[in-house]
């Protein structure tokens, strides 16, 4: 039986990319034929699009959000709504190509898939954006350029599905209630979705055969001032170790040179640096509560990292 | 609110009446609930150049400034970001502005950070805040002249070995008599060596300072004139705002002593030659042992402290040196009369409002911003600015009259008091903070992400040390969360151990000095050579200077010869049109005179036609129709006419040789009377001989002149009645004129 398929597409801006989004969904819809359903989530505060998408597209279900909660809140509404086995979550930006479902349901019938991420390239340039992988440097976990060529059409692990597409089954998503409000999107919260089902022993793939389009940056629109986009990086960054760190000696270790950075920071005026660092410190409470959701993680943090490694075969 | 305060002088150190003003500010706009951060320059040996550095003074967190002084442009600007981007204040108060300051207050501002101004000197005008000459002299702050040459002398005194620190200032018995004499030749005489380019410089300075000066949020002036005077300088709205003091310290002191005691005068400031101390001396010396002189304060012009320290040892006076902990209160429990003897136009002294508040009255010099602190014979006197002698009159009054003192005194009305002056800036930093906010575009954010947004707007506005401080309590919560024991001065000792960006700077700065040292060698040839290559590109220039003083004057000589020439063409020009104007007046005279002698002309033709007839006729008659050269009829024309005439002639000598043949046949006939004439006509002939013989003998060779009455054709025509010499004649001269 061809398992339901829902698309849930965030919508925060520009109606003539999603014009473009929806054509494209609905197509693909159509050629699959498997019941599958087109539910855009309203996040842009206006009243009028509900009408507009009744207009053009009849056929998509629209939810207005009240609040803007951005596009991890607005996923988990979505998925809430919706009735398919399989959520594909589409950031605002983001166009499905012709046959991209196919290969990804195809792709989560291997054991012990959490999710799949499709291959996403630039709709402007063509210029593929391959997943690298995640480490730990000096403390700090950073995203690595990807090992593997633009051609590579194999399936492979990734550390993590990129917010702006992600492929899971429903209940799955469901189950670990979306995203983690500690990490309000676009910051960390896919990278934390993805290390949390690595160590739960669940695997992450790319499926260069499933491809969306990227039509604008992320955040278009919604741009942040270009410091406090970098202290939510680094705020994340930091949270997201803390989160995830299990290991006491390393903590012992990541103490010791956060209170080297902090003094190295202070007395060469390199405030940034303490103010990000002050930022993160404030969620320490929020960061063990989300360490305690995370609930049993029988993979290790730094096997986690080995193992959603692109390069690993 | 936050409050960074820059200002030249703070604390007990200081015996400027600013440094105390300022302590007593900052402890007024605290109590007041603001927060005030201090920067200040200052002379710290053994930091590194423009080195800053914090600590907390009486409550007051100062950061000095090392050498800031000195500091350029560029150094202004980085240091105020780093001070700001530590301290993190909402408003900068400058106090004063050296001309290097000024751009980098303008950028401060321009890059969001509001600043006021506040003048409390000439510093607006250029780096001389006091206006007054090297020699003393008070001149108006836009003499442009005076500072340029101060601009020279300076840089004189600046290589005299014994000077020190001079502050542009200089008496004549500091130094020998040839030095005077070239400081006042530089002062006062004619164009020196460099002084074109020091009026550049002292002109730019100043443009650079007003054009800053216009760029900042607020500017504010001590007193109604200087604010009159700044506004007309930088052509900006300058508020006033009087200093205040705080009159609860002077309150609790005694009044002043009356009755029998002898009179104590005093001295409290900054002693520096512009603060006229060695007048009061002077003055002082003239009072004979009827007053005393107590004298509070210090400097750093040592040469001068030291004559100045002699003269009070001769003169009996009292020196106690700086104020007691920079306090001075205690040194009005010594003075009965405070004496300003400044020689620059000082607005609002310090210790002028320190000793109204302690009921003091005040002697003070008569230059305009420092006499309107006194109301003349009320609550202090005046006396002429720079005059020992007007002084020492001054100063004896109070012995003369015994009541003087105690009228004065009764006369004083307190001071602003510091906390209504607090009250004032604090609202005024309210306004420009609301103003600048104002005028800000809000940031906008995603609705999701307002809440981190303002988490890091308000941890951004923490001062370092306070941001540095939560973060360690945070990392202590972190430890505790995740069960490490690790406390605060064990990480700190294994965060020295394990370095960091400040060591790997130090390691890389180090390599860079290596690098330079190293190369210092290759520097210095290179420093030589390019020095030889200015050397012999002076040269070129000086040559080329000399080649263009040749030009221009050999331009100058043909300029002088074009004009001569072209003062000549002019005059031909005009001979030329003058010609033109005669030569077109001929023509028309011509055409004139040729319509006349045309007129005539056709009138001789006429007139020539009916003589030529007239001959004809005449012709007619004398010749016989067969005689050779008749004419035929009409008139007489071309060959004809003279074939005529040849006629005629012929015709005339036949008739003078008939009438000769006659003339002798008569006179044979006279002579023999039974002639034939005496028997033709008997005894009547003789008288008809008679009239024979008067007939005139005509020449042989001319034809015979015709008598009046004889037949026109025997006449001599006269030559201007001829027509056709009438006709050449007329000829000849219409050609001539031609």
């Amino acid at each position: 039986m061809n398992p339901r398929v829902s698309i849930i597409q965030h919508v925060h801006a520009d109606r003539g990319i999603l014009m473009g989004n929806l054509d494209a969904a609905c197509q693909e819809l159509d050629a699959r034929g498997a019941d599958d359903e087109l539910i855009l989530v309203d996040d842009s505060g206006a009243t009028d699009l509900e009408a507009w998408v009744g207009e053009h597209f009849p056929q998509v279900r629209v939810l207005h959000k009240n609040r803007q909660e951005g596009r991890g809140k607005a996923h988990l509404m979505g998925a809430q709504a919706a009735e398919g086995d399989f959520l594909l979550l589409l950031g605002a930006q983001m166009r499905l190509r012709r046959g991209a479902l196919g290969p990804m349901i195809a792709a989560m019938q291997g054991p012990n898939l959490f999710a799949v991420a499709p291959r996403c390239m630039n709709g402007a340039t063509g210029e593929v954006e391959l997943p690298g992988p995640v480490t730990v440097e000096q403390g700090r976990p950073v995203v690595l350029p990807s090992p593997l060529a633009p051609d590579e059409q194999h399936l492979r692990p990734v550390p993590f599905a990129g917010g702006h597409a992600f492929f899971v089954r429903r209940e799955a998503f469901l189950s670990c209630a979306g995203f983690d409000d500690l990490f309000p999107a676009p910051y960390w919260d896919d990278v934390d979705l993805g290390l949390t089902a690595w160590r739960q022993g669940l695997r992450i793939l790319e499926v260069p055969q499933a491809i969306v389009e990227r039509h604008g940056p992320e955040n278009a629109g919604r741009e942040m001032p270009a410091e406090l986009d970098r202290a939510a990086i680094e705020r994340g960054r930091l949270l997201l170790y803390w989160k995830h760190l299990d290991d006491r000696a390393a903590a012992a270790d990541h103490l010791q040179g956060l209170w080297r950075d902090a003094a190295d920071a202070a007395l060469g005026d390199r405030r940034e640096e303490l103010l990000w660092l002050a930022l993160a410190l404030e969620e320490v409470e929020a960061a063990g509560k989300a360490r305690s959701r995370t609930g049993s993680t029988p993979v290790r943090l730094d096997q986690a990292l080995q193992m959603s490694n692109p390069a690993r075969i | 609110m936050r409050v960074a305060l820059l200002t030249r002088h703070i604390g007990s150190e200081s015996s400027a009446g600013e440094a105390r003003h300022t302590r007593s500010l900052v402890l007024a706009l605290q109590h007041l609930g603001l927060h005030v951060e201090v920067l200040a320059p200052r002379r710290i040996p053994g930091l590194m150049p423009l080195a800053q550095r914090r600590e907390v003074l009486d409550g007051v967190g100062i950061t000095w400034w090392n050498d800031a002084e000195q500091a350029s442009e560029r150094d202004w600007l980085e240091g105020l970001q780093a001070f700001v981007e530590r301290e993190r204040p909402d408003v900068l108060h400058a106090m004063w502005c050296p001309a290097a300051m000024g751009p980098a207050l303008a950028q401060m501002q321009s890059g969001g950070m509001p600043v006021i101004y506040q003048a409390s000197d000439d510093q607006a005008w250029g780096d001389d805040a006091r206006s007054l000459s090297v020699d003393l002299e008070a001149h108006a702050p836009d003499d442009w002249e005076r500072r340029a040459r101060g601009v020279l002398v300076g840089r004189l005194l600046a290589q005299h070995p014994a000077l020190g620190e001079h502050h542009g200032t200089l008496l004549p018995e500091l130094v020998d008599g040839p030095f005077w004499d070239h400081v006042q030749d530089i002062l006062a005489g004619p164009e020196v060596p460099g002084l074109s380019e020091a009026r550049r410089t002292v002109r730019e300075t100043a443009e650079r300072s007003r054009g800053a000066l216009t760029q900042v949020h607020r500017r504010v002036a001590d007193t109604p004139s200087l604010a009159e005077r700044l506004e007309r300088w930088v052509g900006a709205p300058v508020e006033s705002l009087t200093p205040g003091v705080a009159r609860a310290e002077f309150e609790k002191l005694a009044p002043p002593r009356t009755g029998h005691q002898p009179i104590r005068f005093g001295f409290v400031g900054t002693m520096d030659k512009a603060s006229g101390l060695h007048l009061l001396l002077d003055a002082f010396e003239g009072l004979e042992g009827k007053a005393e002189l107590c004298l509070f304060g210090s400097g750093d012009d040592r040469l001068y402290l030291r004559t100045v320290r002699a003269r009070v040892q001769e003169v009996g006076a009292r020196w106690f040196g700086a104020l007691p902990n920079g306090d001075p209160v205690r040194a009005m429990e010594h003075i009965d009369v405070l004496v300003v003897p400044a020689l620059w136009n000082q607005p609002v002294p310090q210790a002028v409002r320190e000793a109204q508040a302690a009921r003091r009255p005040v002697v003070i010099a008569d230059l305009p911003e420092l006499a309107a602190q006194v109301r003349d014979g009320q609550n202090g006197l005046r006396f002429e600015a720079g005059s020992s002698e007007s002084l020492r009159e001054v100063m004896q009054g109070f012995a003369r009259e015994a009541d003087l003192l105690r009228r004065l005194e009764l006369g004083i009305q307190p001071p602003r008091d510091i906390a209504e002056e607090a009250g004032e800036w604090a609202d005024l930093y309210a306004i420009t903070l609301a103003e600048h906010r104002e005028g800000m575009e809000d940031e906008v954010v995603p609705p999701h992400l307002e809440d981190l947004a303002a988490q890091y707007q308000d941890l951004s506005r923490l001062p370092t040390r306070d941001l540095f401080a939560r973060v360690a309590r945070g990392l202590t919560g972190l430890a505790t969360r995740m069960g490490v024991e690790l406390d605060a001065s064990k990480a700190l000792a294994r965060a020295v151990a394990a370095g960091g960006h400040n060591r790997d700077g130090r390691v890389a700065y180090l390599r860079l000095e290596r690098w330079l040292e190293e190369n210092a060698t290759a520097l210095q040839e290179g420093r030589e050579q390019v020095a030889q290559e200015s050397a012999r590109l002076d040269e070129q220039r000086r040559s080329l200077a000399d080649k263009a003083r040749s030009l221009q004057g050999e331009a100058r000589g043909r300029d002088a010869e074009r004009l001569e020439l072209g003062g000549r063409l002019e005059q031909l020009e005009a001979e030329r049109d003058e010609a033109r104007a005669e030569i077109r007046q001929m023509e028309e005279d011509f055409q004139v005179e040729r319509a006349v002698w045309m007129a005539r002309q056709d009138e001789w033709v006429r007139e020539g036609r009916v003589l030529r007839e007239h001959v004809a006729r005449l012709a007619t008659r004398l010749l016989t129709p067969i005689e050779e050269g008749a004419p035929q009829s009409g008139p007489l024309d071309g060959p004809g006419a003279l074939k005529v005439a040849d006629s005629l002639h012929a015709a005339l000598k036949r008739m003078q040789e008939e009438m000769a043949w006659r003339r002798m046949e008569m006179a044979k006939a006279k002579s023999a009377a039974s002639g034939f004439f005496s028997r033709l006509i008997g005894g009547e002939a003789k008288a008809v001989m008679k009239h024979w013989d008067e007939i005139p003998t005509p020449l042989r060779e001319e034809p015979a002149v015709a008598e009046e009455g004889a037949p026109r054709a025997f006449r001599t025509m006269e030559p201007e009645s001829n027509p056709s010499n009438a006709i050449e004649h007329t000829q000849e001269e219409m050609e001539s004129r031609l």
